[in-house]
């Protein structure tokens, strides 16, 4: 497949190195820009492959801070999907790339069952084994997942309606939230559909090196999303791994794709609920009485590559009585399910711990971040709850505390 | 969607980020739009005011150039006293951040280049540099150490001696090596100093230090050591340095990534945060609308998006032709984002000159401006009243050559920044007592 990716504008400046978080705290890994475009010259002379390359974690800064536009992660990835197609991937990688599979795979057990068999210490120490470190923050299953739940959800019968793209952590782990942005859609004057032929948008295959299941899951959603289109709906989503995905990554990697059945885009959510706010169509402004709320954000990385500005923030500080602020200490850590590998899970901890520092010092008792792998790491280094942008703001609206829990 | 602010700053380099510190301190509202992140972060980090006049020599005094600069120079047009300012006003800034700049200064007080040796054992004139180190000890010391780590391969102790010694002004100093042990294995590269920097901001790191620095310059006037004292705007390491080593210190200026400059990057970062400036990465600025002399709006385009902003004024600091400020094409030089002309022979032959390390045309090509740093064309009429050109991507200066780089970015952006404010909050007042 045709691929619009270029190491050859590369100045070899260094900017990518002094901000790739995995650099920063471990030398095992060679670095972006010669595992990137560097050793790009050398994989095209069919040379073998630097071990180190599964070090990088696909976060992307060095793409955000290149002064030259080189897709380094982009170049990353397609090496690591050459090498899984010569030597195949691991049991474990395939498992933490397709968590949708197995959620549908779970589905007919009850959510407890599932959870105790998946979260117990004998089950973690068995899949520590595996290589999910067993001091890893994974997620319990919800009893049901977002899309079972909008389907017994009471919806207003409203004239116009919008496409949720939920992405698999909102639809298996943490429904409510895309609950929450139902509602808040619904103030807005927008029936929510989700149609059941979205699947995972595909990223972690990405980071995995499933290149082939990427390339079904893109095919996948390129058709449901040209149907809304045809239909005259926008898509949006809360999940900004899920946007980029979209946006900038099928394009770059299957550009065939794009040709065949067109650029499907997501649009940010909280960026359209604060036009909606903007143009009087979501009244933000007379809210009940409550007592203020402070709030510490972390910006995605994935959010801050796609030149967007930070649309969550903004909207959470347009409600009377938020204080919302940026926390500024760049990636988490846990990068999908980066984290969550055991070779894997200090360097994430270790690239977190700025951020979890300003979680524990600030004086916001509770955090808040668009992504929702972020928000287990945020709450497992910073020990503080963290929740979904429009989550905050349905709370304000309703005049309540936000809702901390996952599945209360 | 379209977004208001007072203040647009284009461009995350020095000038951007002082310009954006600079507006948002004058209560206006800032966004900054950045496609890269600027010279700053990979730099060695002291701030070159001017090390040497346009015949090639070396200043004492950096003032003292300045009333030979030619009309068009940044520095011309911000003078000296709005220089000496800005840089003051900007210090004060970062010192609340924890990180301290200081100036050299000759016996009488009067501001003063210093040498700066680099790991290549050159020397370079700078002239504000990090309080908690002393490179000014470096002409006068009798006895200096030279260290580097093992494993860390650009820097050599043995090779920056020996170079050091050509100098007239180091002849008489007796130099001494000594190499540090390697603090963890090299795994598939070689160490560089960002490494060890990050690794002695840990806990480990600062055990490390602490064991291997200690009483190192007993005996000595000087340690000279590779920019490996910490990455952090206030590394609690870097305050200690000289206390453990028992000497005053100097880290040594290295390829990039510099160190220092990251330093100095997350102050301002820092300082930025608490003003909430908010920044809109990964997108570049173009397709500016202007409207009887206004720009009105100015879009931010990343891959498949575009948005759009309406601010009240914008600060121009997109740096030069490398940073993609200044555009080459087909033999016309132009400003990037707006697509200001920027004078230049016909023939390309003549932007740069044969011998390599001489005075090229191309280095100055720049955005010509009126006394405010707004953009004018060749008779002097302002093109765009609410836009400010900062830093690098101004004209009539070669900071590589006379060694101004940081300085002229500062400076400029500090009065860029304020200017712009002043006048968006000025429209502001103004339109709200029109309604
Ligand atoms: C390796 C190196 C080391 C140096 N070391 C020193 C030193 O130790 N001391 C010193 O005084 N000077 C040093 N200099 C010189 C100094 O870095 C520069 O002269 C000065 O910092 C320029 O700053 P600037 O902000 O004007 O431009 P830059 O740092 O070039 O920043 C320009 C910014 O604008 C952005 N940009 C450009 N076009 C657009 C657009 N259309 N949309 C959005 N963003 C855009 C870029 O991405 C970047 O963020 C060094 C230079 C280099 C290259
Ligand atoms: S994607 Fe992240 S981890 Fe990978 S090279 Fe870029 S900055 Fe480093
Ligand atoms: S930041 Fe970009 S140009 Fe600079 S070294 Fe990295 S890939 Fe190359």
């Amino acid at each position: 497949m045709k691929v619009r990716i270029n190491p050859d504008k590369c100045i070899a400046c260094t900017t990518c190195v002094v901000n790739c978080p995995v650099s920063r705290v471990t030398t095992k890994y060679l670095g972006p820009r010669m595992i990137g475009p560097a050793y790009q010259r050398f994989r095209l002379l069919a040379l073998a492959e630097d071990e180190s390359l599964t070090y990088c974690s696909n976060c992307k800064n060095c793409e955000i801070t290149c002064p030259q536009d080189v897709p380094v992660a982009g170049i990353n990835m397609l090496a690591r999907a050459d090498q899984s197609k010569k030597y195949g991937t691991s049991l474990r990688d395939w498992v933490l790339a397709h968590g949708e599979l197995q959620a549908k795979a779970l589905q007919l057990i009850p959510a407890s069952l599932k959870n105790f068999g998946m979260l117990n210490p004998v089950t973690r120490s068995i899949l520590d084994a595996f290589g999910i470190d067993k001091r890893a923050p994974l997620p319990a299953f919800a009893p049901k997942t977002f899309r079972q739940l909008l389907k017994n959800y009471k919806q207003p019968s409203l004239r116009k309606k919008i496409v949720f793209f939920p992405g698999c952590f909102i639809d298996v782990y943490d429904p409510l939230t895309g609950i929450d942005m139902v509602w808040a859609f619904n103030k807005a004057g927008y029936e929510v559909v989700s149609p059941d032929d979205f699947s995972c948008c595909g990223l972690p295959m990405i980071a995995n090196g499933f290149w082939e299941d990427a390339i079904k899951r893109a095919r996948n959603n390129l058709k449901a999303l040209a149907d809304c289109r045809e239909q005259g709906m926008i898509a949006v989503t809360g999940c900004p791994s899920c946007a980029l995905m979209f946006r900038e990554e099928i394009p770059e990697y299957f550009p065939d794709l794009i040709d065949e059945l067109g650029l499907g885009l997501l649009e940010d959510a909280q960026d359209f609920l604060l036009q909606m706010a903007d143009k009087g169509e979501l009244d933000i402004k007379n809210l009940p009485e409550q007592p203020d709320l402070n709030i510490l954000y972390h910006a995605p990385c994935h959010l801050r590559a796609q030149g967007n500005g930070l649309p969550g923030l903004d909207l959470m500080n347009e409600l009377d009585g938020v204080s919302a602020r940026a926390a500024n200490a760049g990636c988490c850590g846990i990068s999908g399910s980066y984290g969550f590998k055991k070779e894997k899970y200090e360097i994430g901890m270790e690239i977190g711990s700025e951020l979890f520092q300003k979680i524990k010092e600030s004086k916001a008792a509770i955090s808040a971040s668009e992504c929702g792998t972020c928000r287990v790491q945020m709450t497992h280094g910073g020990g503080k709850p963290a929740i979904h942008p429009v989550t905050v703001l349905r709370a304000r609206m309703e005049g309540k505390p936000p809702r901390t829990a996952y599945n209360p | 969607m379209s977004r208001k602010t007072d203040v647009l700053v284009i461009g995350s380099g020095a000038a951007g980020l002082t310009a954006a510190y600079a507006a948002a301190k004058k209560g206006a509202r800032v966004k900054l739009v950045c496609d890269g992140m600027g010279c700053l972060a990979i730099s060695g980090g002291s701030i070159d005011l001017l090390g040497y006049d346009r015949e090639g020599n070396r200043l004492a005094n950096p003032y003292d150039g300045f009333a030979a600069l030619s009309p068009e120079h940044p520095y011309s047009i911000a003078g000296a006293e709005k220089t000496k300012e800005a840089l003051k006003e900007f210090g004060a800034a970062l010192k609340s951040k924890g990180y301290e700049l200081k100036a050299g200064a000759d016996a009488g007080g009067a501001p003063q280049n210093t040498l700066v040796p680099t790991i290549m054992g050159t020397l370079k004139p700078t002239y504000l540099y990090d309080a908690a180190q002393s490179p000014e000890a470096l002409v006068s010391a009798k006895k200096v150490l030279v260290t580097s780590v093992k494993g860390f391969r650009e820097c050599r102790s043995r090779l920056v001696i020996d170079q050091l010694r050509r100098y007239p002004e180091l002849e008489n100093i007796d130099f001494k090596e000594k190499v540090l042990p390697a603090p963890f294995p090299e795994y598939g590269r070689s160490l560089t100093a960002l490494d060890l920097a990050h690794f002695a901001d840990t806990t480990r790191g600062l055990e490390w230090m602490r064991e291997h620095l200690r009483g190192l310059g007993e005996n000595y006037d000087l340690v000279l050591l590779p920019p490996i004292i910490g990455a952090k705007a206030s590394s609690p390491v870097r305050k200690e340095a000289e206390e453990i080593m028992k000497a005053p210190f100097a880290e040594m200026l290295s390829l990039p990534p510099g160190v220092q400059g990251i330093r100095l990057r997350s102050a301002l970062i820092g300082l930025l945060e608490d003003m909430d400036v908010e920044f809109y990465e990964n997108s570049q600025a173009g397709n500016a609308k202007i409207e009887n002399g206004i720009c009105v709006e100015l879009e931010s385009a990343s891959t498949n998006r575009r948005v759009i902003h309406k601010p009240g004024t914008i600060v121009a600091a997109t740096g030069g032709i490398i940073s993609g400020g200044v555009s080459l094409k087909q033999g016309l030089v132009e400003e990037a984002v707006f697509g200001l002309p920027i004078a230049a022979p016909r023939d390309v032959e003549e932007w740069s000159s044969k011998d390599i390390f001489g005075e090229h045309l191309f280095s100055r090509m720049g955005v010509k401006t009126d006394n405010n740093f707004r953009p004018v064309n060749n008779s002097g009429e302002v093109l765009i009243n609410n836009v400010f050109f900062a830093g690098g991507t101004l004209g009539g200066y070669d900071y590589a050559r006379e060694k101004s780089g940081h300085g002229t970015a500062i400076a400029t952006g500090w009065i860029a920044g304020c200017l712009a404010a002043e006048e968006a909050l000025n429209n502001a007042r103004n339109q709200a007592g029109a309604n």
